[in-house]
């Protein structure tokens, strides 16, 4: 069952979901990028576009995938302290 | 820029606070464990709701109550960890004894941090900004009326941001 679980994972034949991080006024822009690279192993250029995507527009998503694996990236963006929720990709 | 930060050859980060920053950070620090001692109240606290934020969107409640049950016990607890490890560096100085003077008070308390203890402080300083300006209400006041003087509280913020922006700066070269 376990390697199922996997194996479904690798095909994302999951329904997929997304990750989003929203705009907040307090966390700084050069943590969001840290967290960005540190966490999800981001080259700093996509951190940097990602975050001032965030900034300007209020979210961005940051990840996509199966359901669990997207749980556990938005517990640790609340680890974190950023403002994360996850969506079902629907559209 | 690094407000004090600086990194040796052995790239270790190291700063040394005076006592009234370590009375601030310490104050904190526990004030902050204790709020997060009552997670199941987060619904009702503004400064838990923000550190334990919904993960779903309002129109799922349902699997945000679900996802919240499993998860923020676990959130919680690592935040205390790290609020804890924090100010126990703030205590003892990585492991060094504190220099004793006999004819002045001690400069202060030197903080010396690998890459895990800057990682560590990070985070802990990032909820403890959070924190102090979801109770001063950062965000929510009106922009159009320019900065308002937040008093000793909100300099204390500002101070705090700067002492994060200066470790993300020398200790992980993110500027």
């Amino acid at each position: 069952m376990q390697e199922l679980t996997r194996l479904d994972e690798q095909l994302s034949l999951g329904s997929p979901w997304r990750v989003v991080v929203w705009d907040d006024p307090v966390n700084l822009m050069t943590y969001v990028t840290w967290v960005f690279t540190s966490y999800f192993g981001m080259t700093t250029a996509r951190a940097e576009h990602l975050m001032m995507q965030v900034h300007t527009e209020g979210r961005a998503i940051v990840a996509t995938g199966v359901r669990e694996t997207m749980e556990r990236h938005v517990e640790a963006m609340h680890g974190y302290g950023l403002l994360a929720t996850l969506q079902r990709d629907d559209s | 820029m690094s407000v004090g930060w600086s990194k040796g050859e052995n790239g270790l980060v190291a700063r040394t606070f005076t006592r009234d920053e370590v009375s601030v950070l310490e104050s904190l620090a526990s004030g902050l464990d204790e709020t997060l001692d009552f997670v199941d109240r987060r619904n009702d606290d503004d400064v838990l709701s923000r550190l334990l934020p919904h993960a779903y969107d309002d129109a799922e409640d349902d699997a945000a109550e679900e996802f919240a049950a499993h998860t923020a016990a676990r959130i919680a607890e690592g935040k205390q960890l790290r609020l804890r490890a924090v100010a126990a560096d703030l205590q003892t100085p990585s492991g060094e004894a504190v220099p004793r003077h006999r004819t002045r008070p001690s400069p202060g308390i030197e903080v010396v941090l690998d890459d895990d203890g800057t990682q560590r402080w990070l985070l802990a300083l990032n909820d403890m900004r959070l924190g102090l300006a979801e109770r001063l209400g950062v965000g929510r006041e009106d922009d159009e009326d320019g900065p308002r003087d937040r008093g000793p509280v909100g300099d204390v913020l500002d101070w705090l941001g700067w002492l994060q922006s200066g470790l993300l700066d020398v200790g992980m070269g993110v500027r």
